[in-house]
């Protein structure tokens, strides 16, 4: 965990440039808060739909039906949380959710490192033919692979089990972290391996020891967005996890969907439930993602 | 890295306790897989079926999984044709659907149990039409594929305020009066019908365009259209009749503005919160009505009609590769028993074969009375989008046109002869 | 021409200083670290595809239907099949909503939170604005449609609350309006995508040394002229992975047209992979479903080669 290096409050001392000739008309402060509140409005006007399921979640049956989705909740209410609770096996599917979601994202970030070391660092020939090929994951469509995906699982018995499901996302997922860290490290300046041979340092230790903790920020975007990613899929997990012992989280929201009635507050509350881990998944990595090593601190 | 590391080993911790897969090949488990809420009417009457036949084998692990409509939808051809199928599962009627697991291959024929069980004596009439499919898997003929436990009709559920705000004095008995009431609710500035035009999920003005045709069809015309017996002319009554006073309908205003957006939830919504004097739906918001409606009301089916929408509910069938198929059908038995049927009444799910005189609340019973009248008088239509493949998307689409006035009646049935003709030709050949 | 994707110091044919090991190993060995991802995709995508691909010559209905070899059948019908091909216009309004707007907005947005707020003010304060930005794509597609449903509802809903509130009378049917629709789905899909440049970009801005940016402060230049000469040439790689990825989603999706619209008011948001969606399921017609896949694939393949081409040679000129 190298600190950032950079004083991040350095105000430029420099004259003030043409085109920030706003600034001279305004005293130095406001044109900061300025950009804050536009940046500020346009988060709260992301975040306000998610809001408004925040809301809704704590409204009763009746209260929904008698006042739609956009009025202020009459009361508090957990009734949509019970109902969620009664019709699903939450703490099963969390659990199923979580491990798939972490291991996919612990495997994959592993193989995309090891995969792109080859591709990006190594410049093994026909980089580009392999990356199109690897890419193939992120291109077809997935209900195009589906069949065979199917009777493998069966044929290898992890049908049903979380680990079909785990492979087959490893593998989609980190044909995207190969791209990502391949096109990253393809960047990186020679000379710091041309240093590390001359330590005779070999492959696996140059790997490790140097390219590692140069893409470790780049890494920790791959570990969210994988974890997220797999975390929301729906279609494969629906097929390959048909028993209600391995459903995941977003599986089993589809539960309450029926042909001719929708559990709508039930609905709200376990949309809300799905959120939460992810949520907290992302805020607490959200701190490496900024934990990246510049170039500059490694010159 | 260190987190993910840390991630990874309680990952691991916890498949070591999500290990075990469901389709265990152990002789000892029964394997039930359906898709009803399970705190809703029907899937209480199930758990009670479940419980009543554990008590019969002591021995079986019986496991009741739940999964969604529309998983069964997507997924049951792929499952069905695997190695570890449930002994016995709710199905999806229709062509679409059920019709092809039937002619796959993927399901059990049951024509022989139903004799030996004696299910056709509760399951009678129209309830029995969308349980039977033919070798090329379209409904209405054949061979017994899936037994309902439960049926459907669709009904005006109204609000009796607004009518009397409206000054509607009595529930419409006739096509007129029903008529007059609707412009009586436009004139005291209330949306007289909730509807609902999208093709995510709004059929509403599906199912008040074909409950207008139903009005005016006989069983035959009926038969004809569903089980694609003899070609349809659209350019007829009751197809003429019927749209052209569906379009009568929404040029007056009568079924509200603004469609194509609205799906049948947020028409609901709009009816329970009162700002509509009438909601078309079926049963299953029925409970809901009961337990949300803060004001009085109450429901009819389309007065003067010759028939009512409405058909069985989904199936229960054995998979071909079930390996308990007679504990399936003793299940299933148990499931048509009174005491399983009777439950499912009470709480409002419209069993095909309880006494109405278990059920105790006035207003449950008149439902279920009323829907039992449609049976013995064999007047359900079923639903519209049954007996070609990808019919739904194609009347919902033109149904979105009729609502926005950017198609006539005339120009929808020309089209709609063209989609139903080129179906039925290709549903007649294997 | 060799075919590497050339890192901007040095040329192909002047390896690194590490001829420790003879050529031959070490072109050998970084092929081992590439292998368990190479045998995962023949696995998981290639096999699969390939049968895909088998498939696409059958008439089949799924499940255990019978398999009936048509030949060409499927492709001849797709070359004329209206539906199909007419779902590209809306394509090129995706590829707008995930790949055009996001990016140059997540570029300015990011650049935004690294480069003057985290300056200004704190990297706390530029964080929570990113986690807010990143919000949406945390949301599972099925409950994003839930929230855009009442977003979009004609009446009462939340956008056209705000617009009447801007005096503006007569209210767009959003999600009814067949000329209007299209615009709803790039909405939301905008939304969706926002989150996922933003956080690229600021994890690539981690990366670039910031003597530049302070020399350039240092000279005079302003945010707009470091953004420009600083910012995106230094995180092209990222750049290019955004455009890329993005491109291959625009082309891919349907789960937004899906859940918001399934394709309606009047087909007017039917995208072409949703038409695949609907003959696997719906249709019950899995060679053709197979066919479009193929046919969508192919095509996806080569804008992706194309670009990565174009990648590797941006990149390599930089040497």
């Amino acid at each position: 965990m190298s600190a950032q290096t950079v004083s991040r409050n350095a105000v430029p001392t420099s004259p003030i440039p043409i085109d920030e000739i706003d600034l001279k008309r305004h005293p130095k402060g406001v044109m900061r808060w300025v950009v804050l509140v536009v940046l500020g409005i346009l988060g709260l006007i992301i975040v306000a739909p998610i809001l408004l399921l925040v809301m809704d979640a704590f409204k009763s049956n009746a209260d929904y039906s008698a006042n739609g989705p956009l009025s202020w909740p009459e009361g508090f209410s957990l009734e949509g949380f019970k109902a969620y609770m009664e019709v699903v096996n939450y703490p099963r599917a969390l659990l199923n959710s979580i491990v798939i979601s972490a291991l996919v994202a612990a495997f994959g970030v592993v193989l995309s490192l090891m995969s792109a070391y080859a591709i990006g660092i190594g410049r093994i020939k026909g980089g580009t033919a392999m990356l199109t090929i690897l890419l193939l994951a992120t291109m077809v469509p997935q209900e195009a692979l589906i069949y065979p995906l199917f009777y493998g699982a069966q044929a290898t018995h992890t049908i049903n089990t979380v680990w079909s499901v785990i492979i087959v996302f490893t593998i989609l997922q980190a044909a995207y972290g190969t791209y990502l860290l391949s096109s990253v490290m393809s960047t990186l300046p020679m000379s710091l391996l041309e240093a590390a041979a001359l330590d005779g340092a070999g492959r696996w230790r140059t790997l490790w020891s140097v390219i590692f903790p140069l893409v470790r920020g780049t890494m920790s975007v791959l570990m969210v967005f994988f974890f997220i990613w797999t975390w929301n899929e729906f279609y494969i997990p629906l097929v390959l996890l048909s028993g209600q012992d391995s459903q995941t989280v977003p599986i089993a929201i589809a539960t309450l969907q029926g042909q001719n009635a929708v559990n709508v507050t039930a609905m709200n509350a376990g949309s809300l439930l799905s959120l939460l881990p992810t949520l907290v998944f992302f805020l607490i990595f959200q701190r490496t993602l900024t934990k990246g090593v510049t170039l500059g601190a490694v010159k | 890295m260190r987190g993910a590391a840390a991630i990874a080993a309680m990952a691991v911790g916890g498949t070591a306790l999500s290990g075990c897969s469901s389709g265990s090949e152990d002789d000892n488990t029964f394997n039930i897989l359906q898709y009803e809420d399970p705190t809703q009417a029907q899937g209480q009457g199930w758990k009670l079926a479940v419980d009543i036949f554990r008590k019969k084998h002591p021995d079986l692990t019986v496991r009741m999984q739940t999964t969604s409509f529309d998983a069964v939808r997507k997924n049951a051809k792929l499952m069905l044709a695997g190695n570890d199928v449930p002994d016995v599962m709710e199905f999806n009627k229709g062509n679409a659907d059920g019709g092809q697991l039937a002619a796959q291959g993927l399901l059990a024929k049951l024509t022989g149990q139903v004799k030996k069980y004696g299910w056709d004596k509760k399951v009678t009439g129209a309830m029995q039409s969308l349980a039977l499919y033919n070798s090329l898997g379209n409904a209405g003929s054949g061979d017994w594929y899936g037994i309902p436990n439960i049926g459907e009709y669709v009904t005006m559920y109204y609000n009796k305020e607004l009518f009397a705000k409206a000054g509607i004095t009595a529930e419409p008995k006739t096509m007129d009066e029903f008529v007059e009431a609707m412009k009586k609710l436009k004139a005291a500035g209330i949306t007289p019908v909730s509807s609902s035009a999208s093709t995510n999920n709004g059929w509403n003005q599906l199912w008040l365009w074909y409950s207008l045709v139903s009005a005016y069809a006989d069983r035959r015309q009926v038969n004809d259209f569903t089980f694609l017996q003899h070609p349809v002319n659209f350019s007829q009554s009751p197809w003429s009749t019927g749209t052209d006073q569906f379009q009568q309908w929404i040029d007056q205003g009568y079924l509200g503005k603004g469609l194509g957006g609205l799906n049948f939830e947020q028409a609901a919504v709009t009816f329970l919160s009162g700002k509509a004097g009438m909601y078309m739906w079926n049963n299953g918001q029925f409970v809901r009505m009961q337990n949300e409606a803060k004001f009085k009301w109450g429901f009819f089916t389309l007065p003067g009609a010759k028939m009512t929408m409405g058909s069985s509910g989904h199936l229960w069938g054995v998979p071909a590769k079930s390996r308990h198929k007679e504990l399936a059908y003793e299940f299933i038995d148990i499931t048509l028993s009174k005491q399983v049927q009777n439950r499912i009444g009470q709480l409002g799910g419209l069993p095909v074969a309880a006494d109405l005189d278990t059920i105790t609340d006035p207003v449950t019973k008149a439902y279920t009375a009323r829907f039992y009248e449609t049976i013995d008088d064999d007047s359900l239509s079923f639903y519209p989008d049954y007996p070609v493949i990808g019919f739904l998307d194609f009347l919902a689409t033109h149904m979105q046109k009729m609502s926005s006035r950017s198609e006539g009646s005339k120009e929808f049935r020309d089209k709609l002869q063209k989609f139903y003709d080129t179906g039925r030709k290709e549903a007649l050949v294997p | 021409m060799s075919t590497v994707i050339e890192g901007p110091a040095i040329a192909p044919d002047n390896p690194p200083a590490e001829a420790i090991k003879a050529k031959g190993s070490r072109a050998v060995s970084y092929w081992l670290y590439l292998a368990p991802m190479l045998v995962g995709t023949l696995i998981v995508v290639l096999v699969p595809f390939g049968y895909n691909v088998y498939l696409s010559f059958f008439h089949w209905k799924g499940g255990l239907a019978p398999m009936r070899f048509s030949g060409l059948d499927n492709y001849k019908n797709l070359m004329v099949d209206e539906q199909f091909w007419s779902g590209f216009v809306n394509s090129l309004f995706m590829i707008v909503g995930i790949v055009i707007i996001p990016t140059i907005l997540g570029l300015i947005l990011a650049s935004s939170l690294f480069d003057y707020i985290s300056k200004q003010f704190n990297d706390t304060v530029a964080s929570v604005l990113r986690a807010l930005l990143y919000l949406p794509q945390i949301v599972p597609i099925a409950v994003a449609g839930i929230i855009w449903s009442w977003v979009l509802a004609t009446q009462n809903g939340v956008l056209n609350s705000v617009l009447e509130g801007f005096g503006i009378s007569s209210l767009p049917d959003w999600l009814g309006n067949p000329n209007i629709a299209i615009y709803a789905v790039v909405l939301m899909v905008m939304w969706l995508q926002l989150g996922y440049p933003v956080v690229i970009f600021m994890s690539a801005l981690e990366r670039v040394d910031p003597a530049l940016y302070e020399a350039a402060a240092l000279d005079g230049a302003g945010w707009w002229r470091r953004f420009f000469s600083i910012t995106i040439p230094q995180i092209r790689p990222e750049i290019f992975v955004v455009v890329l990825t993005a491109t291959i989603s625009a082309l891919k999706v349907f789960a937004p047209v899906l859940i918001l619209t399934m394709g309606g008011p009047e087909g007017s948001t039917v995208v072409p992979s949703f038409y695949a969606y609907r003959n696997f399921f719906e249709l019950s017609k899995v060679g053709y479903g197979s066919t479009i896949s193929t046919v969508m694939s192919v095509l996806i393949i080569v804008i992706a080669w194309a670009m990565l081409w174009f990648q590797r040679r941006n990149l390599t000129e930089e040497a």
